[in-house]
């Protein structure tokens, strides 16, 4: 009897041990998940759940969180950061957010799957793409005699192992690099790779041509490198985008009006102002734990400018199926069908579900007496 | 004319066939249930349709992807016989490599002590976080995949082996030692034959292994393959085509571990299984 | 003397092997172009974490939220496998029923999970768990099954003589004698958690050393991923050996492997 009571006692020292690991470990908990539904109309703040990248596009929403915007509009936000599209739209599944800043790709997906909706626009995202090769390649030896910004042609495109991050924009200005070349993603190699991983792999000596983004594209100036493809060469528009889910629409509308209007209110305010953009885009990158400069920042920040509410209407008037907006948008979703990512059934589909709502916009237009 | 000579079976035999069909019957039902089941919660709503696909759904999905290229631009074939040549190429490699080290590491002191600390080093990390060194040295091709592979599966067998030979009864070392064995015909002669058990754990685990860490590999830098292919259906939010990877990674790695059992019970039929 | 001279060898050996591989990661550091950071660069590396936090936290707090996730996960895989792993062994029915949908769902790797878990219960701590949970349970589950199968029938059969009912047979005969392989099936099962909680940190985590290895290639610090390389593996190497002493003090006739 002693043995065996020795014995439980040890287990139960060993269990006693490893939850007080536990209990130790308790150190912040996750945040997330999708707000309660509005609040009551006695002037309680309405929660909101919103989803940011660290990226130009989610610069507004962060700035009106930082200088009460939301408050000002009634809101009481909750902010979940993500490191690119698929992610983000993979928590949506999950209820994790309501409304959120996000490149345009991803949320063709989002929509056939969960019923996204795309209810505003952000900044043009093919601006700070682009792809590199290596000085020593075929491709930059062939250069770029006809100045269109693509370095190469179809011979030395093809057969290339290009790392690429998929289903995002820069799959997009891919994809239109190639078309302009006369190729097809079928004639060259891609390899699902982040684009952060994707710098770090080109410099170990793997691939032959790669996507960079902020702030990789501005580091690979120094290094043996050409840039043989940006989405200016690309030659197709891509915007980022607003979105909303379903769930969000329906059951608290005017917590995403509140939303959209915080953003296009601070757009509007700074849209000249890239100082302010930039002391408040490096603080956002160094709070994500991103590792750059003012100076580079600064360069990212002027690449871009940020939408009004003007602009954003003007895309957005119109009936249905026909604004310049849907234009723009289903031509991202021809290229994607057209390389056999989704179905030619899809984007009917999305032409029912609703894809691109202006409910929103347009409420935002008639306030602003714009309509 | 011959008459076929009846071979009158003993009641034994009657039993234990009795008993095996019994368990195949058992085994088919249990099988049937899991998918009606299956096709049950997810039809009643109990399982919501957007959370996982129905298994009429799956084969819909499976038939379709048999011949077509989308959404990840393979056919199911070909990503299936990519993760093949992956798996089973990491696997032989692991075998060919982690047996006779494991076995020499079982017998010779020496070479123990001394590979001892760098397998040690190796054996607890995550296949998945040797991916970005692995890309900085053996690159994205298909040796860098194979080599994730490899070091996921080597260390069972390693280990397998080296406990078959540390197992081996001492009484028989003993003897063999008396009757003037040198080292060498000692371990080739009573240890090796004794550890076979072992060894063939160690290449089940290996295979389990191999088949286990095969999405990690495919995540370094793929272009087909299972892993890849539900990767894709991740990004394209196709539930559809993430359920018909699992569902097809399941079913081969169970395909694998019967064909194993069955190899296994003819090179030694006298295994206690 | 020989002996002595013989056991300075051995002893020395291990020293050795050390050696040679600190020589030659310092010679793959040292390549031309090479992104390895030498061994001086992740030490460097390691002092800084385990003060400065990263990402809100020091090494250590990370290294306690991922071990918080996969105790977590061990408690539910030992209460559901040793459950599923009895019944296996117990009830030939139960095992011709269940056994085939267990052996089609066990090959699934937990990271080939990871978008349905997603999907299911979201990105939060529960997501983390189950995968943990998932890579856990099959090994406790095939070992106590194991343990099961290798009991003694004499055991089994003295139990019946002196009287016991099944569930006296099951609770006093067949689990304490399957008790070392269970015991087995735990610790290989904790290696087995450790090493998911990298594949489960993948889901939008914020902290811990699996999402350190991500955040590592995402701003490309590689002195980052090696250092985190080393904790996973020296904190798995600490749980093997805790267990193995646990598992002499819980089993003191066992043969110590």
């Amino acid at each position: 009897m002693k043995k065996q009571s020795k014995r439980i006692l040890a287990g139960l020292l060993a269990v006693l041990m490893a939850f007080s690991v536990a209990a130790c470990g308790n150190t912040q908990q996750e945040q997330g998940g999708a707000s309660q539904p509005e609040g009551d109309a006695d002037g309680a703040l309405m929660p909101l759940t919103v989803s940011h990248q660290a990226s130009i596009h989610s610069l507004p929403s962060y700035i009106a969180d930082k200088e009460g915007v939301f408050e000002e509009n009634g809101l009481d936000v909750d902010i979940l950061y993500f490191t690119s599209g698929p992610p983000q739209t993979e928590a949506l599944g999950a209820d994790e957010w309501d409304v959120g800043c996000i490149g345009s790709p991803p949320t063709i997906a989002a929509n056939l799957a969960y019923n996204m909706k795309i209810i505003g626009l952000s900044v043009e995202d093919t601006v700070a793409l682009s792809f590199w090769c290596r000085n020593d390649s075929d491709i930059a030896a062939y250069g770029d005699p006809d100045g269109d910004g693509i370095v190469g042609d179809a011979a030395s495109w093809r057969g290339k192992t290009i790392l690429c991050p998929l289903v995002t924009s820069w799959h997009f200005v891919l994809i239109a690099t190639l078309n302009k070349l006369g190729l097809t993603e079928d004639d060259v190699n891609i390899i699902d790779m982040d684009a952060s991983q994707a710098y770090t792999a080109m410099q170990a000596g793997q691939g032959d041509i790669c996507a960079l983004g902020f702030p990789n594209y501005i580091l690979a100036e120094d290094e043996d490198w050409t840039c043989c493809a940006t989405g200016a060469s690309g030659g197709e528009s891509m915007p980022t985008v607003l979105v909303a889910s379903e769930k969000a629409i329906s059951e608290k509308p005017d917590a995403v009006l509140a939303w959209l209007r915080s953003y296009y209110e601070v757009s509007g305010k700074y849209v000249s102002d890239n100082d302010a953009l930039t002391k408040y885009f490096l603080e956002m990158q160094l709070e994500q734990g991103s590792d750059v400069d003012a100076g580079q920042a600064a360069i990212q920040v002027g690449k871009h400018t940020l939408p009004t509410l003007e602009d954003v209407w003007a895309l957005f008037k119109g009936e249905y199926g026909k604004r310049k907006i849907d234009d723009v948008i289903y031509n991202i979703v021809d290229f994607y069908i057209a390389q056999g990512r989704y179905e030619p059934g899809d984007k009917d589909t999305l032409l029912e579900n609703g894809f691109v709502d202006g409910q929103f916009i347009e409420k935002l237009a008639a306030e602003a007496g714009l309509k | 004319m011959k008459k076929p000579v009846n071979k009158l079976k003993s009641p034994e035999q009657r039993k234990f066939e009795r008993e095996r069909r019994k368990n195949v019957l058992l085994s088919l039902s249990g099988l049937v249930l899991f998918f009606v089941l299956w096709e049950v919660l997810v039809d009643t709503g109990v399982i919501s349709s957007r959370a996982l696909c129905s298994p009429s759904e799956l084969v819909g999905t499976l038939l379709t992807k048999l011949v077509s290229k989308n959404p990840d631009g393979a056919t199911l074939i070909v990503n299936m016989l990519a993760s093949l040549k992956l798996a089973v190429l990491g696997f032989l490699i692991a075998v060919a490599v982690g047996i006779p080290l494991g076995l020499f590491m079982g017998y010779f002191k020496a070479f123990d002590k001394f590979m001892t600390p760098i397998f040690e080093i190796l054996r607890p990390i995550p296949p998945i976080a040797w991916i970005p060194i692995v890309i900085l040295t053996l690159g994205i091709g298909l040796g860098a995949k194979i080599f994730i592979i490899f070091i996921s599966a080597f260390c069972g067998c390693v280990i397998n082996s080296y406990l078959g030979i540390k197992l081996t009864n001492r009484t028989y070392i003993n003897v063999a030692k008396t009757f003037g064995a040198s080292d060498w015909q000692i371990f080739t002669k009573v240890c090796l034959p004794s550890a076979v058990n072992m060894i063939f754990a160690g290449v089940r685990t290996a295979l389990n292994s191999s088949w286990g860490t095969l999405v990690a590999a495919e995540m370094l830098a793929a272009t087909s393959g299972l892993g890849y292919m539900i990767q894709m259906g991740r990004r394209l939010i196709r539930p559809d085509i993430i359920v018909l990877g699992m569902f097809t990674i399941g079913s081969i790695g169970a395909l694998m571990g019967l064909v194993l059992g069955r190899i296994e019970k003819r090179i030694a039929p006298w295994r206690d299984r | 003397m020989k002996k002595a001279v013989k056991n300075t060898f051995y002893a020395v050996l291990p020293a050795l092997s050390i050696v040679v591989i600190l020589i030659g990661w310092v010679l793959l550091s040292m390549k031309e172009g090479s992104l390895i950071p030498s061994p001086a660069e992740t030490w460097s590396r390691f002092v800084f974490v385990m003060t400065n936090p990263i990402a809100n936290a020091t090494l250590p707090v990370h290294i306690l939220v991922s071990l918080r996730r996969v105790l977590i996960a061990m408690v539910l895989a030992v209460v559901v496998g040793i459950t599923l792993g009895v019944l296996f062994g117990w009830s030939p029915v139960f095992r011709g029923l269940v056994m085939p949908a267990f052996e089609l769902v066990r090959p699934i790797p937990p990271i080939a999970w990871l978008p349905l878990i997603i999907i299911w219960c979201g990105i939060g701590e529960l997501a983390k768990i189950v995968i943990v949970f998932i890579g856990a349970f099959t090994g406790i589950v095939i070992n106590t099954h194991a343990g099961m199968k290798s009991i003694d029938p004499e055991l089994i059969k003295a139990g019946r003589s002196l009287g016991a009912t099944k569930a006296q047979l099951l609770s006093h005969v067949a689990m304490p004698a399957a008790f070392p392989a269970i015991l087995a099936g735990v610790k290989t099962s904790l290696s087995a958690g450790w090493m998911c909680v990298l594949a489960a940190e993948m889901i939008a985590a914020k902290q811990g050393v699996g999402f350190l290895i991500i955040k590592g290639q995402e701003i490309g610090d590689m002195a980052l991923i090696v250092v985190c390389m080393f904790a996973i593996g020296i904190v798995s190497m600490i749980i093997s050996v805790s267990l193995t002493k646990l598992e002499g003090v819980l089993c003191p006739w066992q043969f110590k492997t």
